[in-house]
């Protein structure tokens, strides 16, 4: 289905603000400017970030994008949770339970996870379980 | 044995139901029964006509409004139009004494308001099995629109009963027969909602119209996506749908056919009925639109929205009479205020705009 090549797995540092922000998205320039990149973004170590860092999360997107590829974030901490729906940038990415699931996604959609995701991922692939 | 179904387009609650009242005093037209119109990309009123098809059963007669938006498109099934809901049942009594004189010994007579997945084969073998005239199906939330009829004993020991058939009508009929698909009521918006969540989730047997052009996401013949907008699934894009630059659709949303999202709008979580065009720089969510008529499923609000620059319809020919009506009573008002809005939503659509693409 999915013409993505690779799928990249990138965890995300404890901290995704200002001062790593630079860094990171320099670090992950190389992954997105092949053909049809595709990338999660692990975010299970997450516990700060910022706008700095919800850009660079655009840019990646942007950029992706550009090459008709995807960015989907996985393992969300409720930290960063609350700040993805502050800034209502969670709305722009698909979001899995688990990296797995998100890798999984570029390749077949995986009903299950959008299933069984509990409530307590702030509203993301829990939609499919109390949203209407 | 020979099986023959009856089909009665009930106009009973719809999702926009809510809103009639204020339709027709605005003189609207109805834009009819939710089993007439698509839901992800085409309409329970097709897809009972299919499952019937593949049950077996050749002799189909539809009863419903004249102006049914989606036509059945096979030979054998006969349409006969009636214009409301008092007009339908008689007219279905006379076709099962037709369906009767033709030799036809079983007849399913459907109430179509409800979408179901039931097992006719099944039904019907339970019908013969218990030995009664009249069978009436029906789920763990009480007795559906759905019989299955003895054509014979409809036309000697039930001649001049009126329909739809009434417990109590006859001694110790209609015999309930519990059934175990999926059932969905469909008696307001947050039921189709429902719907639309339970087929992307693979909870019933519903299955989008359409190509999955990429994981979650379902597109029909003529959607045209602009490069710039952003799709996050499961969302399903009917035919002839149109989606501007910036424009986000998200999550559980379904654009039906001939619908249009203006640059900029983000839609999520939201059903999109046919020919309905949403303006630019909205936020839309957890809603159903169809047309004009908006229903906010989370706060249990209903409104008719009269600004075309909004929300709208885009097609029917005889909608185009009340839409330049609109569009002339708008026109009629404050050229300044005019100009003021079309500038704030160029700003709306802008802002996102630059917050999705920068740089």
């Amino acid at each position: 289905m999915s013409n993505c090549r690779t799928v990249v797995v990138k965890k995300l540092p404890e901290s995704v603000s200002i001062n790593e922000a630079h860094q990171l998205f320099r670090e992950l320039a190389p992954l997105l400017s092949g053909d049809r990149p595709c990338l999660v973004f692990d975010f299970s170590d997450v516990r700060q970030l910022d706008s700095a860092g919800i850009e660079v999360l655009l840019r990646c997107m942007e950029e992706a994008m550009k090459r008709n590829g995807d960015v989907k974030l996985a393992a969300v901490t409720p930290q960063a949770a609350v700040i993805l729906q502050l800034t209502r940038v969670d709305r722009l990415f698909e979001i899995f339970e688990n990296p797995s699931d998100a890798v999984e996604s570029f390749h077949r959609f995986p009903v299950q996870a959008f299933r069984q995701a509990p409530a307590s991922t702030a509203g993301f692939a829990s939609e499919g379980s109390d949203a209407i | 044995m020979r099986v023959s179904a009856i089909v009665v387009i009930n106009d009973g609650p719809s999702p926009t139901g809510a809103l009639d009242g204020a339709s027709q005093q605005k003189r609207e037209p109805s834009r009819g029964s939710i089993t007439c119109s698509d839901i992800l990309g085409q309409s329970v009123l097709d897809r009972t006509l299919v499952r019937l098809r593949t049950a077996g059963i050749r002799t189909v007669s539809v009863i419903g409004p004249p102006n049914l938006s989606s036509l059945p498109s096979n030979r054998e099934t006969e349409f006969i139009p009636a214009g409301n809901s008092f007009a339908r049942w008689p007219a279905a009594q006379r076709k099962m004494r037709e369906h009767g004189g033709q030799g036809i010994e079983t007849v399913l007579m459907i109430g179509l308001g409800a979408y179901m997945e039931l097992d006719v084969a099944e039904a019907v073998k339970f019908h013969r099995a218990k030995g009664k005239p009249l069978t009436q199906l029906e789920d763990s939330n009480g007795a559906l629109d759905f019989w299955v009829v003895d054509s014979k004993w409809f036309n000697t020991a039930a001649n001049g009963c009126t329909l739809p058939f009434r417990y109590g009508e006859f001694p110790g009929l209609p015999v309930p027969c519990r059934m175990k698909g999926y059932v969905n009521w469909l008696a307001e918006a947050r039921d189709l909602r429902r719907l639309v969540l339970d087929a992307f989730l693979c909870r019933c047997e519903l299955k989008p119209k359409g190509r999955e052009v990429r994981p979650g996401v379902w597109a029909a013949e003529g959607a045209r996506i602009h490069k710039l907008s952003r799709l996050v699934a499961p969302v399903y894009l009917g035919s002839n749908t149109r989606v501007g630059p910036s424009a986000v659709i998200t999550r559980f949303s379904n654009l039906e056919r001939n619908s249009q999202v203006g640059a900029g709008t983000v839609v999520e979580s939201t059903s999109v009925l046919p020919h309905t065009v949403l303006g630019r720089g909205l936020d839309v969510s957890h809603a159903v639109v169809d047309g004009n008529k908006f229903l906010d499923v989370k706060r249990n609000v209903a409104l008719v929205i009269d600004d075309p620059k909004l929300i709208r319809d885009t097609a029917p020919r005889s909608w185009r009479a009340s839409i330049s009506r609109a569009n002339e009573l708008s026109n009629h008002a404050s050229e300044a205020f005019e100009f003021e809005y079309s500038q704030y939503l160029s700003r709306a659509a802008g802002r996102l705009s630059g917050v999705l693409f920068k740089g």
